[in-house]
């Protein structure tokens, strides 16, 4: 598992919780920036986003666009990137000034650092998400992908596919380092090997979606618990390989070895296995309908 | 394809190009991208079009500038600014035709001073100027873009090279300016290490790392002792506590914390209940202390114990160097487990003799405390839960179909 770069994740954030109330006590320069491009040609692109802490929200959009951003940042200390350069998108805030300030960008009123972003569903791209403490919402439903990488601290991050991803992706990648973290619907996402890395926190994985092939799904998890929710006609295989873990709900399944077996496993249209590396926590696994 | 094909269709794309000024004009420009940047002392519409047409029109504290041009200077929030806000925030959502049509539709307030009113004028002009071949009926939909030449050779290199090379350029700019960037940081960090180097000297980071590295494997002996100490007296009851922390370590860690939280409302709650009964009293001085040596007595038989399933999964792991490790013996177990469980200390302590090493050395650290607090929380909550090794606690089992079930401990099993 990558517990170094988690570690530094987690260094990071918790200097960013510390400070983040001094952020909230000063006047913050805030700026708003709306941006779009329009779709003129349907080639693929690498997408990627990064952005500090705030609010991110990821989106589908059919009006013609290449993408929409609505950015809202602290103009003394950040500024907006917005570049496409051949077939490379880049979007984000990049850091123009030293200091804590300006981080999370909170005004009287509550409202924050905000990323919303629409991105077409026309073209096929490859996805890369860095994004540090906050809240996430990411639909990635109908997006063409075909990789996803989606990196974050500590944050709460909730990603769904909500209708089938129309591309394949070889290879998807969560890294996670302190957060509550949320992915639904994994099985439209279309992808045959997904990696999740996580460090601390709570995880919920839904299995539900239509899975289009069999899958390899790996859970690194540091310290924290895992909920798997299991669509019953999915063929669900758990390799277990951990430590300190407990494991609850799996009177359903049948154990062999340091594996346990749905009981269609040989029936299933579609088969899922789950890798489980995990070092201290627990691990829940739920039947659902 | 034959070659007078090609002959004729490249004739063709050549002198498509030679009627391509004289047709531009005419067709109806598109917006490519939209651009809104509004804050305290900025309101900026940045407009790119087909056939490289732009707008940049800016207000910024004050200072107008159209296409990158100062058109003038007006005071904070006079009402040609309020007015350009105004149209801002409500073509934000807008793209293509009716964007244009709403920029060409606005107009500046009237009665507007006559330097303030020439500016006006000019951004009116610069809309005019740039939108007005838009088609304002275009509405932005989808995009099918199906382009096949059929041709020979480099022909379509030849072609697509230019904006290729235009991206490379850009993209070799961005890199350059990356590297240049980080390496200033790095010269940077170097600076402050030096400076912290000095401060310290090495010499002194030598020997503190050393006697830190001593102080270390000396607690190791000294638990390790106290460990084979308890396997020695009490076998059973660490077999127990070391089961339930290895079947049930989320429960044992949720059980730790708890219990840690309650010491001290417990201590002194026990020291007023003693108090207050009169045969109590000397009960109570004697408690004051007999509380915490007994806490850390707990504290100390749920780390050794956590140790030694440390040890006993190091010695099943499967690795070449972990033949050497006697599972069957107890105090083995426990001096590998410690080992282990204050791996991040000992290869901090290393790790500080050499120079530039504080960041690394503060991220051993970081781990070395997390794994220290999460193993004792465990060993202490596994302590409680079985009443110091008294009562199982935990307990799996696999019935005859192989269906895997929980007994006794787990939350479904009761």
């Amino acid at each position: 598992m990558k517990m170094g770069r988690v570690l530094v994740l987690l260094g990071v954030n918790a200097l960013v919780a510390i400070l983040s109330p001094l952020d909230a006590a000063i006047v913050q320069n805030s700026q708003t920036v709306t941006t779009s491009h329009k779709l003129e040609d349907t080639d693929e692109k690498r997408v990627s986003i990064e952005f500090g802490a705030g609010r991110l929200v990821i989106r589908p959009t059919d009006e013609g666009l290449l993408y929409r951003l609505r950015l809202r940042y602290n103009e003394d200390y950040f500024e907006p990137v917005t570049d496409l350069s051949g077939n490379r998108l880049h979007l984000g805030v990049e850091r123009i000034r030293k200091g804590f300030r300006g981080i999370f960008n909170w005004n009287p009123s509550g409202e924050g650092n905000e990323f919303d972003l629409e991105l077409t569903r026309e073209v096929p791209m490859d996805l890369h998400v860095n994004f540090g403490a906050g809240s996430a919402e990411l639909d990635l439903g109908g997006l063409a992908l075909t990789g996803l990488e989606f990196n974050t601290g500590a944050s709460k991050s909730r990603i769904k596919v909500s209708a089938p991803n129309s591309a394949q992706i070889s290879k998807a990648q969560f890294n996670v380092g302190a957060a509550d973290f949320q992915l639904e619907q994994l099985g439209s996402l279309n992808a045959e090997d997904i990696e999740i890395n996580a460090g601390v926190g709570s995880l919920e994985i839904s299995l539900d979606g239509s899975w289009q092939r069999d899958a390899l799904i790996s859970i690194h998890m540091g310290i924290g618990s895992l909920e798997l929710h299991v669509p019953e006609d999915l063929g669900f295989q758990l390799r277990k390989n951990s430590f300190l873990t407990s494991l609850d709900g799996v009177r359903n399944l049948v154990k062999e070895g340091n594996a346990y077996y749905s009981l269609n496993w040989d029936e299933a249209d579609r088969n899922v296995t789950v890798d489980l590396d995990g070092a201290l926590g627990s691990v829940t696994v739920q039947l659902i309908r | 394809m034959n070659r007078s094909r090609v002959q004729i269709g490249l004739f063709a794309i050549g002198f498509g190009f030679l009627l391509l000024p004289l047709t531009l004009p005419a067709q109806a420009r598109q917006i490519i991208t939209k651009q809104i940047t509004l804050g305290n002392s900025v309101a900026e519409l940045s407009l790119e079009l087909t056939g490289d047409g732009r707008l940049d029109v800016t207000f910024d504290d004050g200072v107008v500038q159209v296409d990158g041009q100062v058109a003038g200077r007006i005071d904070p929030g006079d009402r040609l600014e309020v007015a350009w806000r105004l149209l801002l925030e409500g073509v934000v959502t807008l793209e293509d035709g009716p964007l244009a049509e709403r920029l060409l539709a606005w107009s500046a307030p009237e009665g507007l001073a006559a330097e303030v009113d020439s500016i006006a004028q000019e951004i009116e002009q610069a809309l005019q100027g740039a939108l007005e071949s838009v088609d304002t009926q275009a509405r932005t939909e989808r995009v099918e873009v199906s382009v096949s030449i059929e041709t020979e050779g480099d022909v379509v290199g030849l072609l697509e090279r230019t904006p290729e090379q235009e991206a490379e350029i850009r993209n070799r700019i961005r890199v350059e300016l990356r590297e240049e960037i980080r390496a200033e940081i790095q010269e940077e960090i170097n600076r402050i290490a030096r400076r912290g180097g000095d401060f310290l000297g090495v010499g002194g980071n030598v020997f503190s790392g050393l006697f830190s590295l001593i102080g270390k494997l000396l607690l190791i002996a000294v638990l390790g002792l106290m460990g084979g100490v308890l396997v020695r007296f009490g076998g059973g009851h660490v077999d127990t506590i070391a089961e339930t922390a290895l079947r049930s370590p989320g429960r044992s860690a949720l059980v730790g914390i708890a219990g840690t939280l309650l010491l001290m409302p417990v201590w002194l709650l026990g020291f007023v209940g003693l108090l207050i009964s009169i045969i109590g009293i000397p009960l109570a001085i004697a408690w004051l202390p007999l509380f915490w040596l007994l806490v850390s007595m707990a504290f100390i038989t749920g780390f050794v114990s956590v140790a030694r399933s440390a040890g006993e999964w190091v010695a099943d792991s499967g690795f070449q160097w972990t033949n050497r490790i006697q599972k069957s013996n107890a105090i083995h177990t426990v001096f590998v487990g410690l080992f282990v469980l204050l791996l991040a200390f000992l290869v901090a302590d290393v790790i500080s003799i050499l120079p530039f090493s504080a960041p690394l050395t503060g991220v051993l650290i970081f781990t070395g405390c997390v794994v220290t607090v999460a193993a004792s929380q465990i060993g202490f909550g596994a302590v409680l839960l079985t009443r110091a090794g008294r009562r199982r606690e935990s307990r799996y089992t696999q019935n005859d179909t192989g269906v895997a079930d929980q007994q006794a401990d787990s939350p479904e099993g009761g």
